[in-house]
């Protein structure tokens, strides 16, 4: 997958929080729900990229390897997002 | 906001279909629980009293108060109640009063609603995950019931039971906490005049999602002391079990008493996050009812006894 591509999937969930947001759907108490929502993402971010390497020989995703960098990345966004 | 609601002389057999009732949202027209939109009794007024112990604070939006809830009967997430729970029967309903009392007996909704006239009490609810809002509950207070069950000399604790019932509450086997949940206080707190039974909030019947048809407030105290649904009210001479003190002995002791002074283990109490607010707020003692309430705890340690 392209980089930019990448990027833009990465950012889907915070469009969909900001969707919400804008839709006034974030609940009684919309803090708890952001930060619930960042830190669900930082986790699985963290976890999809330890685990690159090893989904990328399992699928046969040679490229999959490109992007390891910027979904870190995007774990430690969400995770600033969450704090 | 004047409220007309009578209690009532009219039965359970005549209150009309939930799925109705629950079209109508608004102030109650007319008499008890449910029974709307006859012509006849249409313009029969209830008055509810106003309260000299309802705070001044701004109300937190009915939205909020009836989506935002924490009863694990009906699963464990805040918006679960509200969606689980609509077809919860509440009527009818019967709360069994027992223990140390002259006489034992079973009380329907119409005779609890006759026990003392109905008032308005807008109170603070603070929640021990440190989360708080501003309720409008209508109810009675419970050193009325408690006056009217005349327990024995013996009688030191008022132990509180819901319903529990696993056809109604699916979710529950998944709460991760014991049920049917129990609740209880010692005989001073429950006498309060603080300590109300709660049969409504905002000019309407308690929503499912709240702990209907009747249910505890006790405001100096965290949430879950407020015990939802009640079934059973139980006069004891020993303190009785509490729910999350089984689940959680070092986390939720039997007083519970809202205290800025005592975090609890995995987190502060010293604040709160009222909702609709940005910032959090500073917790009071008490919850902001120590002048009533702090001479019950006089000379106790409330770091030993939380």
């Amino acid at each position: 997958m392209d980089e930019a591509e990448a990027f833009l999937v990465c950012l889907l969930p915070l469009a969909a929080l900001g969707w919400r947001a804008w839709k006034q759907d974030l609940g009684a108490n919309p803090i708890e729900l952001i930060t619930h929502a960042s830190g669900d993402w930082a986790m699985r971010f963290l976890h999809i990229t330890l685990a690159v390497m090893q989904l990328s020989k399992v699928l046969s995703m040679p490229r999959f390897t490109l992007v390891r960098r910027m979904l870190g990345l995007f774990a430690l966004f969400y995770e600033c997002l969450h704090f | 906001m004047s409220i007309s609601w009578k209690i009532s002389d009219l039965p359970y057999s005549s209150v009309t279909p939930k799925s109705v009732y629950l079209n109508r949202r608004g102030f109650l027209a007319s008499v008890a629980f449910g029974a709307f939109g006859s012509a006849a009794i249409a313009n029969t007024k209830l008055n509810v009293v106003k309260s000299k112990f309802s705070t001044t604070e701004q109300p937190t939006p009915y939205e909020g108060v009836t989506n935002y809830n924490n009863f694990y009967e009906f699963g464990t997430a805040k918006s679960d109640p509200s969606h689980n729970a609509k077809n919860f029967r509440t009527i009818p309903w019967t709360v069994a009063i027992e223990g140390a009392v002259s006489k034992p007996q079973v009380l329907d909704l119409d005779s609890l609603l006759k026990i003392a006239p109905l008032e308005e009490r807008i109170y603070r609810h603070r929640c021990v995950e440190a989360w708080s809002i501003v309720v409008p509950w209508i109810g009675f207070p419970l050193n009325a019931l408690i006056k009217a069950a005349n327990p024995l000399s013996s009688a030191k604790y008022v132990a509180f039971q819901s319903l529990y019932d696993p056809k109604q509450m699916p979710q529950g086997r998944y709460a991760g906490i014991q049920f049917p949940y129990v609740e209880g206080l010692r005989m001073d707190e429950a006498m309060h005049p603080l300590a109300l039974l709660g049969v409504g909030l905002y000019g309407e019947v308690l929503p499912n999602q709240n702990g209907a048809p009747i249910r505890l407030v006790v405001p100096w105290k965290y949430g879950f002391k407020s015990i939802k649904s009640i079934v059973k009210i139980r006069f004891v001479e020993k303190q009785p079990p509490t729910t999350w003190n089984i689940a959680g002995p070092g986390e939720y002791g039997f007083y519970s008493n809202v205290n800025p002074e005592v975090d609890h283990p995995r987190w502060s109490q010293a604040k709160e996050r009222r909702l609709g607010e940005f910032l959090k707020r500073p917790t009071l003692k008490f919850n902001g009812y120590a002048d009533q309430v702090a001479g019950l705890y006089a000379g106790m340690d409330l770091r030993k006894n939380f």
